[in-house]
């Protein structure tokens, strides 16, 4: 494997061939006779029941699992005739517990592969810190905390970071957002499509869950018993043509709205015509002025930055001293990177319009229901029989 | 919500009530011990117990004491905990039973009868004779929570551990013993303790010791030659389990508990 | 009768429990008389017999018992009674009617004195006539089982250095210093009447002194731990350990001869209870005593057992 420390972060392919494992004892194979070639720089998730086998694939990639037969390479090389510890420290591992170490701070477990490599002190550090700085933790304030003082979505991040520390080209993620909250979810889903954006690495990612599959994907493979291949193809692939029962049964019911996840916010007509104001620039009395003046009843109040913070309502106006503390603060927002999926639970939980807010949080536009409504309506008829293919 | 990661505590009771014993108790083994010391010599002795109520006979058993408490500590280490970390490979689990019923007769039979058996079958007495018997007889607890400690470690550190590239021997070096130290030291504080309470039939093979007192004022009847001896016994144990309780609490790595 | 002696019994033992002692019920077999005669006076009478908890006095317990049933009596066994004084407070209440005592002990410890008579039978005079006097305890006459202390020696080591009394100890030591190496007890070490005393009197000095538990000095003579070691006159393991006694000339030890103790109103009312045992206290001497010690406490057999071959072999019981 080419020494990726100092190459552009970019991914490598991953070919599996014929790969089995049978473990001595039993009568099946856990994975049997896998071919499937990963290509680079793309997220491919392997999705399955439980008891299929994907961990098991997964785990036969960097050898914690090895294979009884069959080949695997790795950007060329064939990973089955390289040491298997120094193999695993070019391929970064996540796992659902995060499996931090709990007696080394989190800058040491960010430290542990480059430190393993041989890498000198000041790169290490340096490497550290612009990894925290990925995941969106202030070295300052984290470093030298211990994996027990951090949340679930912290510890997840740390791992994230330590996986990515020696700038892999492959990723292996084996449910590493299964065991945090919902929204901590979606934000960390968030983060590692931004990440895959800048870093464009080759990430296996085993989930049971399909609809983070769908959202994280580029490929997906279905897999049933025994890591079968069932269905490999993009997520808008399977959604609109599921290949068997089993796996339209995984996909279930409600795939038009599973493909909501698919769709961005900047692929629909958003409005972006809000009354805007700017705390700082503005006076209470000069807002009320121009919102009687063009018949609004909302204004969106953002800061110098433009960067949505409160909606006011005219009568807030009258008795308010300044814009920045007036009526209420903006809650859920999105982002034109979002899907509609979640803008659709912003807009539940704004009970009206939720705010857009650009690459840097600034305000672009809102979206409302009806925008999302029309969405659906339009992706339903597209798969009635017989209409034209969108 | 996320688990937290394994962080086991050793200490029982509040934290609180530690840190005030961590003053008392060897506070307190000193002023009980000075007292009894006192009565002691300003007594008026007869003979016989003025022969052993001397400041250089309390010293030199003193001294054997703790010499064989140390050297047990130093076997028990040495042979305790690889051989636990040996048990808990994947190619010994069918030895561990084995193993661990050895050590346990150690630990059930009577001190005294593995101390006179290691005697008669190797005609050795004096330090050696006493200490690697003792020895014997303190290992289960050091082996038992150096296994139990390994075992305890989160699997999903340790295969975090091999999956970021770790090689078996760094996992062991790096993540297993170092968590399974807390263990491991409340083991050996329990093992210190116990072999300083066996230490006092060392005499029996020769081997010196605080227990020589005890026997010579219990044989000849002689209270004051008894109560010396047990007090200062009672004390090195007291104290010894005092040094354990602060290996216990610097020496285990930071982030636990 | 018969209800009587169960109800006795009975009644014996639910005392006897409540002090922590225990009865060992009855012999384990039968008696029928050799030498020992049946004697119509002892026909039935139940006689206790005690003894402390260590094999040489077991062994003369189950002697006695089995002496008292060919004489007709039934003999109740209280041996191996454990506790310093124990047997005999047993002794002086009444739960226990015939005990063998030493009477060096007698002397020392019973009666209080700190001087030891350094002749067998002044001893025995001095300690049978003061405890009659004072506790109402007759001695019968002594035999010739003398449980002192001594030192000892490997054979071997004697023979090559032609040792057999404590002087010839002391005179081989002076020429050979490096060879005193003693083995000795805790107490030993410290008491006026044990090693201090006895360096005085014979004047040999010593050059290390190693301490063990009594029950290893045995092994530690025999193993070469050390040369000379503290030993008790009849212990079994002389034999065993084919270890040579040397002779105390200068009689700095106590002298522990073993005889019969009885209470005076309890032999008065039965007295042929020392025609009885007196053949068999002449019978015994430090040679019988060593080698049965030795069957129980070198070869394992049951003390019951010994004694009772023993009588037999001596024509006492058949």
């Amino acid at each position: 494997m080419a020494d990726s420390a100092k190459d552009s972060a970019s991914g490598v392919e991953i070919q599996l061939e014929n790969v089995t494992k049978h473990y001595p004892g039993t009568t099946e194979p856990a994975v049997s006779d896998v071919t499937l070639t990963i290509p680079a720089g793309k997220i491919v998730i392997l999705v399955g029941p439980s008891g299929c086998g994907k961990t098991t694939t997964m785990r036969m990639i960097n050898r914690l699992i090895e294979p009884s037969s069959g080949r695997i390479t790795i950007g060329g090389e064939d990973a089955l005739g390289l040491n298997g510890d120094e193999l695993r420290r070019k391929i970064g591992y996540a796992i659902q517990q995060a499996g931090l170490f709990p007696h080394f701070t989190v800058a040491q477990n960010i430290a542990v592969v480059p430190g393993l490599l041989g890498w000198d002190r000041k790169r290490i550090d340096g490497r550290v810190d612009e990894m925290m700085d990925l995941v969106g933790l202030d070295p300052a304030q984290f470093r030298g905390r211990y994996p027990r003082q951090l949340s679930g979505g912290q510890q997840q991040r740390v791992g994230v970071a330590r996986a990515l520390a020696a700038d892999p080209p492959v990723l292996l993620m084996d449910e590493p957002f299964g065991a945090v909250d919902p929204i901590t979810r979606g934000n960390l889903q968030d983060e590692l499509l931004r990440l895959q954006d800048e870093l464009r690495k080759t990430i296996v990612f085993v989930t049971h869950d399909f609809d983070e599959a769908v959202k994280l994907g580029d490929k997906i493979a279905v897999l049933g018993d025994q890591s079968a291949i069932l269905q490999y193809d993009t997520p808008e692939a399977i959604l609109a043509n599921p290949a068997d029962d089993t796996v339209a049964g995984f996909v279930g019911a409600g795939a038009s709205l599973k493909q909501l996840t698919l769709l961005r916010v900047r692929d629909v007509d958003y409005h972006d015509n809000a009354l805007t104001a700017v705390s700082e620039q503005e006076s209470p009395a000069e807002l009320r002025k121009r919102m009687t003046d063009e018949g609004r009843t909302y204004a969106l109040v953002l800061d110098e930055r433009r960067r949505p913070q409160r909606w006011v309502h005219v009568r807030d106006l009258s008795s308010a001293g300044s814009l920045a503390r007036v009526g209420r603060p903006v809650g859920d927002s999105v982002t034109t990177q979002s899907t509609l999926q979640d803008a659709l639970e912003a807009i539940l939980v704004e009970g009206g319009n939720a705010v857009v807010t650009g690459t840097r949080g600034e305000y672009v536009g809102t979206i409302d229901i009806e925008t999302v409504t029309d969405t659906i309506r339009q992706l339903r008829a597209e798969r009635e029989p017989g209409s034209a293919a969108s | 919500m996320t688990p937290a990661i394994t962080g086991f505590s050793t200490e029982s009771g509040s934290r609180r009530a530690d840190r005030i014993r961590l003053f008392a108790q060897p506070a307190a083994v000193v002023v009980i011990v000075g007292l009894v010391l006192v009565w002691a010599f300003a007594r008026d002795n007869d003979e016989i117990e003025a022969q052993s109520i001397k400041a250089g006979v309390l010293l030199a058993k003193t001294w054997e004491h703790l010499l064989i408490t140390v050297v047990v500590a130093a076997i028990v280490i040495v042979v305790a905990v690889p051989l636990g970390v040996l048990v808990t490979r994947s190619w010994a689990r069918r030895v561990a039973p084995l193993v661990i019923a050895v050590a346990n007769i150690g630990q059930a039979a009577p001190a005294l009868g593995v101390l006179v058996l290691y005697f008669l079958w190797t005609g050795q007495d004096g330090l050696w004779a006493a200490a690697l018997p003792i020895a014997f007889y303190s290992l289960l607890p050091v082996l038992r929570n150096t296994i139990t400690g390994i075992e305890s470690v989160d699997p999903a550190v340790v295969d975090a551990g091999r999956g970021t590239g770790m090689s078996a021997r760094g996992v062991l070096l790096r993540i297993e013993l170092p968590l399974a130290v807390p263990l491991i030291l409340a083991g050996l504080r329990t093992s210190l303790v116990l072999a300083v309470g066996t230490a006092t039939m060392a005499f029996f093979v020769n081997g010196g010791g605080l227990g020589e007192l005890v026997d010579t004022g219990y044989k000849l009847n002689r209270v004051p030659v008894l109560v010396v001896g047990a007090v200062l016994a009672a004390g090195l144990a007291l104290l010894v389990d005092w040094v354990g309780a602060l290996l216990e609490e610097y020496l285990g790595p930071k982030g636990l508990s | 009768m018969k209800l009587r002696g169960v109800l006795g019994a009975a009644l014996l033992m639910a005392s006897t429990a409540a002090c922590g002692l225990e009865v060992n019920a009855a012999l384990p077999f039968e008696v029928r008389p050799g030498s020992i005669r049946p004697v119509p006076e002892l026909a039935d009478v139940d006689i206790t017999v005690g003894s402390k908890d260590f094999t040489e006095q077991i062994i003369l317990g189950y002697i006695a018992e089995l002496a008292l049933e060919a004489a007709g009596a039934n003999a109740i066994d209280l041996t191996n009674i454990s506790g310093s004084n124990s047997s005999r407070y047993a002794l002086l209440d009444g739960q226990v009617d015939l005990q063998w005592e030493y009477t060096g002990t007698g002397w020392l410890s019973y009666l209080g004195e700190d001087k030891p008579i350094p002749e067998e039978k002044a001893q025995y005079d001095a300690v049978s006539k003061a405890d009659l006097a004072q506790n109402g305890i007759v001695w019968l006459p002594y035999s010739a089982v003398n449980n002192t202390y001594a030192f000892a020696t490997t054979e071997a080591y004697a023979a090559e250095h032609n040792l057999k009394t404590n002087s010839d100890m002391t005179r081989f030591l002076a020429e050979n210093p490096d060879e005193a190496v003693f083995c000795v007890e805790t107490e030993f070490a410290s008491r006026p009447d044990g090693m201090p005393g006895v360096r005085k009197t014979y004047g040999f000095s010593v050059s290390t002194t190693k301490t063990f538990g009594i029950g290893a000095i045995y092994s530690a003579i025999a193993g070469g731990s050390c040369n000379f070691g503290e030993v008790f006159t009849t212990d079994g393991r002389i034999a065993g350990l084919n270890l040579r006694v040397l002779e105390d000339d200068k009689k700095f030890f106590p002298q522990y001869n073993a005889s019969v103790t009885l209470r005076k109103e309890f032999l008065d009312r039965y007295p042929r209870i020392a025609d009885v045992m007196g053949p068999v206290s002449d019978a015994l001497d430090n040679e019988e005593i060593i080698e049965l010690n030795k069957q129980v406490d070198v070869d394992g057999r049951d003390p019951a057992k010994v004694a009772r071959d023993w009588m037999t072999a001596k024509g006492f019981i058949s």
